[in-house]
Formats: structure tokens, C-alpha cells, sequence
């Protein structure tokens, strides 16, 4: 049997002004999987970690980075805390103009029985390369994703930002 | 809504080896790209670089890599774990290379993971971060073994694009 | 001398096509290069090892024991 369409785009958005606060909302609840991919452009020295939340929560994160450094390799983890950490060490670029990639996986995210949980990976050539996984001890369908910089405007103008649904049937 | 993630070109590696796998007049119609590349090597080299549009300058990036017994990270530009031929016979390497906007005029970053996995006491599982810093539109995608080495038979590459619309 | 394998994304169409002569140069440099790497990288880790145990000899530690220690 033919498979039907999967890896959809949702929505998508090239940023026209310096941000430090992106959300997809009101996201659909037909799909399995979500993935979200970010064509990130520094606009500042930063190198920013970016905070990951759902549904305007603040509480119930948690998460482990693994990261290499270009010298280095390490690894971090928060708890009870406000928001998944992503690029916490590195992984965002810090020269100004240089491009990085952010692709998180949101696995389940539309079911409303299992907490949640993120996978993501973050790769810039200046700072880093870092793994993260990330749990929102909530059982509740997520239906808005917000990434913000914990500094100002970092996400420069021509960061792309572009939220795929997969369909497992 | 539009599907995605669609497959532009794919080759098989025959019988007399390949010293090189290119990708060439890649359209500029997707977002997005994925090369996904599998690959065992003729000697005992076991790596291999890419590079877009026969460039190999502007090149930069950093890895993490494990090796079953020690993790280390390294500045070095973007690449991919290959099977060498001292490893586990008929096991080939696995290598995701992401590349998004890679038609646009950004410089365009290059998101791998990389494994090699061939049930013995040394292998790899790589992450890495690269950047190839080029405001030119990606027309063509080479992947080149490691120290002159070459691809044996059976080894594969896939280039998919993704499109955000 | 194996050939390049080339895919022409438009047409789909594989081709395997003789190496030019600055592409067997370059592939024979970068034979000298991997393998003048190769050996200074054994050499460094050697010296790593050599240093290693130096070190242990003088605390008077086994590996296994500096790595109890330091967990």
C-alpha cells in the first residue's frame, strides 16, 4: 500500500527584524511527530542558550546537554526548571553573520497520556556542537512551541524559522 | 499541505570502486538539504570529507566524537565516519549531513551525525558542527574519502530536499 | 586508478568519469598529508602515554587507581 504524505511543513517565517522570542501556535494535533528546524543567523556575539517551552508553561523542565567544544567535551543538566535549555554550552554561532543549525524532534507531541519529550541537536562551526534532550513533565498535548535567546536579539534578520509535522499513518 | 522530504538523487557505488561520489546541477528549488551516506573504504583510512561545489577552502567546524573507550572534540572541518578495511567485513558507516537554506545567500551551516558501528572494540559515533563560508547557492555536492582513499562497492549516497512550503 | 562516481541531480543520470590529472595530484597529496598525520599522531599519543605513566610511576598509582581517586 502506497504510503500517504508525511514530513509536512506547518508553517514557516524568515525573520524581517532582529528577535530574541520566536512561538509557533495554535499547532495542529493531527500529527505523530513534530520537527523543528532553525536556519539560525547571529546577530550579535552571544552565542546565547535558548530556552525551550511549551503551552506558556514556565514549570516541569528538565535536561541533559552533551557538547564538544572543538577541544573539549562536556556534558550539563538542569532540573524543576523554567524551560529546556538548548545550546547551552555551544552550538549557536558567536560571530556575527555566521549561520548555525537547530533541529529539535518533538516526539508524541499531541497525546495527552505521556509527559513529552525533545531531542534536539545544535551546530555552529565557531562555538560548538552540542546533543540535548529535554522532558516537560506535563501530559498535555502541546499546541504552542516558544525558543527564546536569554539575551537580546540574538536571532538575526534571515534566521528561518519552519515546523514539519511526520504522520505515522 | 505540500509533502516533503523527497528524494533528488541517489548512487550506488559498483564493482570498480569510486575515488569520489559528486552530486551535480542540484535544483535550487528545495529549503533544505539531506545527504544521508554510507560508505566502506578501500584501505585504512576511515573518513571522509564533503564539500560543496568543488570548494575546499572556507571550510571550518567542530566535532564530538566517541569511540567506545574515550570522547573528545576537535576543530576540524565538517566529515563523516567510514568503514576502513580492518573493520568487521560488509559493515558500512552511517552519515546524516542537514544542510538548510543551502540556495540562499546566508553562509550555510552543515548540522552531521555520524556512526560506524561494526561490533568490535573500536568504533565511532561523531556529532558535528561545520560551516562553509560561502554566499554562493549550493549547485553541487562532493563527497571525498580521507588520504586519497576510495569508496568500495555497495557503498551509497542519497540526497533528499526538503521544502518548507 | 578508480574513477569519480558523478549523479546529475536533473536527469538522474550516474556516470563514472577518469580523474584529471590535478584530481589524481590532489588525491596523491592528500595520501601524504593523511599519512604524515597518521604518524604524528601516533607519535603524540605515545608521548601522551610515555608522559602517563612517568607520572603514575613517580605517585606510585596504578591507572585503575588514580581513576578511583579521581572519580
Amino acid at each position: 500500500m502506497a504510503a500517504g504524505a508525511t514530513y509536512e511543513p506547518i508553517a514557516t517565517t524568515t525573520l524581517v527584524s532582529a528577535t530574541s522570542t520566536f512561538t509557533f501556535s495554535s499547532i495542529s494535533g493531527s500529527y505523530t511527530d513534530l520537527v523543528l528546524v532553525i536556519a539560525y543567523k547571529a546577530a550579535t556575539t552571544n552565542y546565547p542558550t535558548l530556552r525551550l517551552s511549551f503551552n506558556g508553561s514556565a514549570t516541569g523542565y528538565s535536561g541533559t546537554q552533551l557538547y564538544g567544544t572543538g577541544s573539549a567535551a562536556g556534558s550539563a543538566r538542569t532540573s524543576n526548571a523554567a524551560y529546556i535549555s538548548i545550546a547551552r554550552a555551544v552550538g549557536v554561532p558567536q560571530t556575527i553573520g555566521n549561520t548555525g543549525t537547530i533541529i529539535i524532534n518533538l516526539q508524541n507531541y499531541s497525546n495527552t497520556t505521556t509527559y513529552k519529550t525533545v531531542l534536539a541537536r545544535v551546530n555552529a562551526s565557531d562555538t560548538g556542537t552540542e546533543a540535548d534532550v529535554g522532558l516537560w513533565q506535563s501530559t498535555s498535548a502541546i499546541t504552542s512551541i516558544s525558543i527564546d535567546s536569554i539575551t537580546t536579539n540574538d536571532f538575526a534578520i534571515g534566521s528561518q524559522f519552519t515546523l514539519y509535522g511526520i504522520t505515522a499513518a | 499541505m505540500a509533502n516533503t522530504y523527497t528524494l533528488i538523487a541517489s548512487s550506488t557505488v559498483g564493482s570498480g570502486g569510486a575515488a569520489n561520489i559528486e552530486f551535480t546541477s542540484i535544483p535550487s528549488t528545495y529549503t533544505d538539504l539531506l545527504v544521508k551516506v554510507s560508505v566502506r573504504m578501500t584501505s585504512t583510512y576511515d573518513l571522509f570529507w564533503i564539500r560543496f561545489n568543488g570548494v575546499t577552502t572556507n571550510l571550518s567546524g567542530k566535532s564530538l566524537q566517541g569511540d567506545g573507550s574515550s570522547v573528545a572534540s576537535y576543530t576540524v572541518e565538517p566529515y563523516g565516519r567510514g568503514q576502513s578495511n580492518t573493520t568487521t567485513s560488509n559493515t558500512f558507516s552511517s552519515t546524516d549531513f542537514y544542510v538548510p537554506n543551502y540556495a540562499g545567500s546566508n553562509y550555510k551551516s552543515i548540522s552531521t551525525d555520524s556512526v560506524s558501528e561494526n561490533n568490535a572494540t573500536q568504533a565511532y559515533a561523531a556529532l558535528g558542527a561545520g560551516l562553509w563560508s560561502s554566499t554562493s547557492a549550493i549547485t553541487s555536492i562532493q563527497i571525498v574519502p580521507n588520504g586519497g582513499d576510495t569508496f568500495v562497492q555497495y557503498s551509497a549516497a542519497y540526497l533528499y530536499g526538503i521544502s518548507n512550503s | 586508478m578508480p574513477n569519480k562516481l558523478i549523479i546529475n541531480c536533473e536527469t538522474g543520470e550516474q556516470t563514472e568519469v577518469e580523474l584529471t590529472a590535478e584530481e589524481i595530484a590532489q588525491r596523491e597529496a592528500d595520501a601524504a598529508k593523511a599519512e604524515a598525520d597518521r604518524v604524528a599522531k601516533e607519535a603524540e599519543d605515545a608521548a601522551k602515554a610515555a608522559l602517563k605513566q612517568e607520572v603514575l610511576d613517580k605517585l606510585g598509582l596504578s591507572a585503575e587507581e588514580v581513576a578511583a581517586l579521581l572519580a
